[in-house]
Parts: C-alpha cells; sequence; structure tokens
C-alpha cells in the first residue's frame, strides 16, 4: 500500500487545508485591494497639490534681495536629517501657520522650503 | 519535526549571521545622532555612561539567554511571560514594544535614508521616493525567506562596523596630539542624555526570532548577544571618542547630523560620503532586521495561540505579518509622519515599551525561578535597571505627558485585543 506523507505534496488536499488555502487567498487579495487603494489615494492626494515652485537656481539670484523671505517650514525628520539648512531662512512650523502669518509684510516675496 | 531536524535547521544559522541580527538595531542611524549629540552635550563623561549601559543590557542579554534556554523558539518569550505573569502581558509587551517601535523607527530612518541619498549622493532622486524604493528593496529580501535577508544584513552590519572603524582611525591618526576636551562632571541639561543611553543597546534580542531555536542553542544566543552589545559598545566609544576631538562640543550637541560633521572634519568631502555609505548600510541593516524578526516572532506567538492562529499558518509563514508591517511603514511615510514633530516623541514611546518588555522578561524569570547558577541577584538587578531606567527616561524627557500617553493608548489597545482573543482560548492554555 503506498502511503503519504504530510510533506507529500502530490497527496489530495484534505478539507481543512483547502480550507485554509481559500482563506489564504482571500486575505492575499484583501491586502492586494488595500495597498492598491492606499497607492491611488498617495496618488490621487500628490496630484491634487499644484503649489508654485521655484527652483534652486532662481532662489540663488534672488538671495541677497531685501524684498525676500525664506520660510524654511521643515519639522520632524525633515529638517533633522537633512545636511543643509539655508542661510538667512527663518524657521517657522506649517501647523502653527496663524500664529506667525501676519509677522511678514505681504509686499515682500515668502519663499517656503519644506522638504 | 524531530529535535534532529530543528537542531539541523538552526545550525545553518551561523555566528557571524546571528551576530549581524542582533547588532542590526543597536548600529542604526538613530544611535549616531544620539550618541553624537550626547558627546556634545555631556562631554566625554558620557563615554563612562555608555560603558555602563552597555554592562547593564549584559543583564538583559544574560536573562535572554536562561529564557530561551528554557522555551525555545521566536513564540518563547511570550510563552515564558504567559506561565508567569499571564495572558495579558503576555499579549502586550512583546507585540506592543516591537510593533509600535518598528514602524515609528522605520518611517524615521527610511526618511533619513532618502534625505542621505539626496543630498550626498544623487539630488536627482527624491528623497521620498528613494524611501519608498528602499522600503520595497528591503521587503523583497525578506519575502524569499530567512537566507537572503540574513546574508545581506550581515554585509549591511559588517560594513558598519568597518566603516566607521576606519573612520575612527583616520579620526585619531589626524588627530595626533590635539587635546581631548575635559572630563567634567555633566551639568543638569546633560543628564536628560545619560538615561537614555540605555536606548543604544535595545534590540540584541531579534536575535532569537531567527528560527526555531532548540534548547542547545541557546548558550550559542547568550554569546550572540553579549558579542553584539559589546562590539556596538567598542564602535560607539571608538566613534564618540574620535568626534569629540574632531568637533567642537557645542557644535556636536547643537547639529541634527553629529556624524556628518565629524566625518567631514576628519576626510572633508570624502569623509562625508563614506560617511553616507555608513548611514545608507545602517539604516538597511536596522530595517532589515526589524523586518525580519518581528514578523517571525508574531508567528511564533501565533503558534503558542497567544495570536490568532492565521497568522502563523500562511504557507509562507511571516508573509501576512511582514506585509502588514510594511504597510505600515509605508502608510506611516506615505502620510507624511516623516515630517512630523511628534515621529521622535514616539520613537521614544517604542523604545521606552521595549525597555518595559526587558523589565516583565526579568521579572518572568523570577517568577518562574529559572535564574541559572547564579541565583536570583542578576534577574532582579536586570528588573531593577530596567525598571529605573524607564522611570528615568520618563522623567527626564521634554514630552513626559506625550511618552506616557502614547504607551498608555498602545497597552490599552492590546488589553481590548487580549481580552478579546484570550476569552474563548483560556480554558484551552490551562489544558494545554
Amino acid at each position: 500500500m503506498e502511503s503519504t506523507s504530510p510533506g507529500d505534496i502530490s497527496r489530495p488536499l484534505s478539507l481543512a487545508e483547502r480550507r485554509l488555502k481559500m482563506k489564504t487567498k482571500r486575505w492575499r487579495i484583501l491586502f492586494l485591494a488595500v495597498g492598491l487603494a492606499m497607492g491611488l489615494l498617495f496618488m490621487l492626494e500628490a496630484m491634487a497639490q499644484e503649489v508654485p515652485r521655484i527652483t534652486k537656481e532662481e532662489l540663488k539670484e534672488m538671495l541677497g534681495s531685501p524684498d525676500l523671505v525664506i520660510i524654511d517650514d521643515r519639522t520632524g525628520r525633515d529638517w533633522n536629517a537633512s545636511e543643509f539648512k539655508i542661510k538667512g531662512a527663518v524657521r517657522e512650523d506649517s501647523a502653527k501657520a496663524d500664529e506667525w502669518a501676519g509677522k511678514y509684510p505681504k509686499d515682500k516675496t515668502l519663499v517656503f522650503y519644506c522638504a | 519535526m524531530t529535535l534532529q531536524n530543528v537542531e539541523k535547521e538552526s545550525g545553518n544559522s551561523s555566528f557571524h549571521l546571528a551576530t549581524a541580527a542582533a547588532a542590526g538595531l543597536m548600529l542604526s542611524p538613530e544611535s549616531l545622532v544620539f550618541l553624537g549629540n550626547s558627546m556634545g552635550t555631556a562631554g566625554p563623561f558620557f563615554l563612562l555612561m555608555l560603558l555602563g549601559a552597555a554592562g547593564l543590557q549584559l543583564l538583559t542579554g544574560r536573562s535572554y539567554g536562561i529564557l530561551w534556554k528554557r522555551y525555545p523558539g521566536p513564540g518563547g518569550e511570550a510563552r515564558a511571560i504567559r506561565e508567569a505573569l499571564g495572558s495579558f502581558p503576555a499579549f502586550a509587551f512583546p507585540i506592543c514594544s516591537r510593533v509600535f517601535l518598528s514602524v515609528w523607527i522605520s518611517t524615521g530612518i527610511l526618511a533619513t535614508a532618502g534625505y542621505v541619498f539626496n543630498e550626498v549622493f544623487f539630488p536627482t532622486v527624491p528623497n521620498l521616493a528613494f524611501s519608498f524604493c528602499l522600503l520595497a528593496l528591503l521587503l523583497l529580501l525578506n519575502l524569499p525567506g530567512r537566507k537572503l535577508a540574513e546574508t545581506a544584513q550581515f554585509i549591511f552590519v559588517a560594513w558598519v562596523f568597518c566603516g566607521l572603524v576606519l573612520l575612527s582611525a583616520a579620526g585619531l591618526l589626524q588627530a595626533g596630539n590635539a587635546p581631548f576636551p575635559e572630563w567634567a562632571a555633566p551639568q543638569t541639561a546633560a543628564l536628560r542624555s545619560l538615561f537614555p543611553a540605555l536606548f543604544l543597546f535595545i534590540g540584541f534580542d531579534l536575535a532569537g526570532f531567527r528560527g526555531k531555536n532548540s534548547p542547545g542553542k541557546a548558550a550559542g544566543l547568550s554569546r550572540v548577544m553579549f558579542g553584539a552589545i559589546l562590539g556596538a559598545a567598542f564602535l560607539f566609544f571608538l566613534w564618540g571618542m574620535v568626534s569629540v576631538r574632531s568637533v567642537p562640543l557645542e557644535r556636536l550637541s547643537g547639529t541634527t547630523v553629529p556624524h556628518m560633521a565629524a566625518a567631514r572634519s576628519i576626510l572633508g568631502e570624502m569623509g562625508r560620503m563614506w560617511m553616507g555609505t555608513v548611514l545608507l548600510a545602517s539604516a538597511c541593516g536596522a530595517v532589515n532586521i526589524l523586518l525580519a524578526g518581528v514578523p517571525r516572532m508574531i508567528v511564533g506567538m501565533a503558534e503558542e495561540r497567544i495570536l490568532p492562529a492565521f497568522l502563523g499558518r500562511s504557507p509562507w509563514r511571516s508573509f501576512f505579518p511582514l506585509l502588514l508591517l510594511v504597510a505600515g511603514v509605508a502608510a506611516a511615510l506615505g502620510l507624511g509622519m516623516a515630517g512630523s514633530p511628534m515621529l521622535d516623541p514616539l520613537i521614544r514611546a517604542g523604545f521606552l515599551l521595549w525597555l518595559a518588555n526587558y523589565a516583565v522578561v526579568h521579572l518572568g524569570i523570577l517568577r518562574l525561578k529559572i535564574q541559572g547558577g547564579a541565583g536570583w541577584s542578576l534577574p532582579a538587578a536586570g528588573l531593577f535597571v530596567s525598571s529605573f531606567g524607564f522611570i528615568g527616561i520618563l522623567v527626564t524627557d521634554v514630552h513626559p505627558a506625550f511618552l506616557l500617553k502614547s504607551m498608555v493608548a498602545v497597552l490599552a489597545f492590546a488589553c481590548v485585543l487580549s481580552f478579546l482573543w484570550n476569552r474563548p482560548h483560556r480554558e484551552t492554555y490551562q489544558d494545554r
């Protein structure tokens, strides 16, 4: 008589094993769906942001102008992990914009450095 | 599976791979920042604290060695805690400490790696894109199984170790007869960095979640953990000493990248690039071992029925927990947590929970009366140190209320989950 060991892959699957396989498959599909949904969400958010940008060359040309205020609003790891800090930039927390927004005259050019 | 098979499986893992696993989290970029800032604040006095903290964490390493001898395997720690202290601590402390810290510290480390890659090597590559790519790469390393991730882990840790030793040697040669800063006792403000010195040596226990350790492997694990702690202590001591001789103390304490300042001062632009490679390797090593170790712990706990069984029954073993962890880190990165000022306090809360887990392990060893040859004194000393360190860090931190609230919230959540999961299974546990 031919015996089958638990590791034998040619052995027909038991009901419990088939259920487990189905359950695993369902979980994988769920994970993939959640991952895709999250990716789509981030993409939509990124596409929704239309903030005018300035290149570092453009900023370099403006440096030294009395009408220029550079606001470095990087916080957390964005600030800590970066080696580069712009000379003369003022640090402000964007989460508390209401508190400091009035400090800067509206006729000046404000450049925000956020990441 | 017979004991011989188990032995054979675990026998494949050699000492150097296990030591790399134990050292991964200790040699993270976070440690280099903390070391540099603390050296700047407390001065060379911090070197003594460093050695003291390493000595104290050796007590914890010893307790883990004892624990894994009696309770081998990735679920052994939780099983021992359950037998000593009950279901809730067994469920809550290992999971809360490791999963909580893994998500936040991986987010921080990957963000740091993104900045390093962008600012030191390729300015055209966006930092966040690199962070995501690195996370995906580390996920791919861990998907096929243990071997690839462990080999990569050894390369990462070896790179960090050799890189820092070479930079230190260059720093020592360059400094020559430069005067060493005074060994003054630290000011009150500097005391803040003394207690968290214990954080530098957290994570060596991840070596115990590598596979099905047999009781015979426990002695080897103790040597691995001791080796990793002593190796990390040597490296931190060397780099700390070189840092204070290369960079003025005020600059070391004030900058957010003290290691870069020291590397630049030693070898100029080349030193900065060299340190960049060390930081990338150190980021990979720390996140890789968390992605490798924590899911295996979850599988081990599921096998012990401390967590839902489906987490341990997947055909790919740690596939689900690994994906959950990676999804958590990706979500934190995508939602901008790296830029949040609350990230660092959350990482400290995670370290505190891990320290609390060490205290629980010491307490468990005492309750189970498996103290080993030296009797109860060493686990009791370990319990005292972990508890005292926990309170000291909490009291001297700048955000004590936030840390406390975070930890209470996580433990309360775990309490609810534990109640829901354990209620229908309580009888099963007692029967086992």
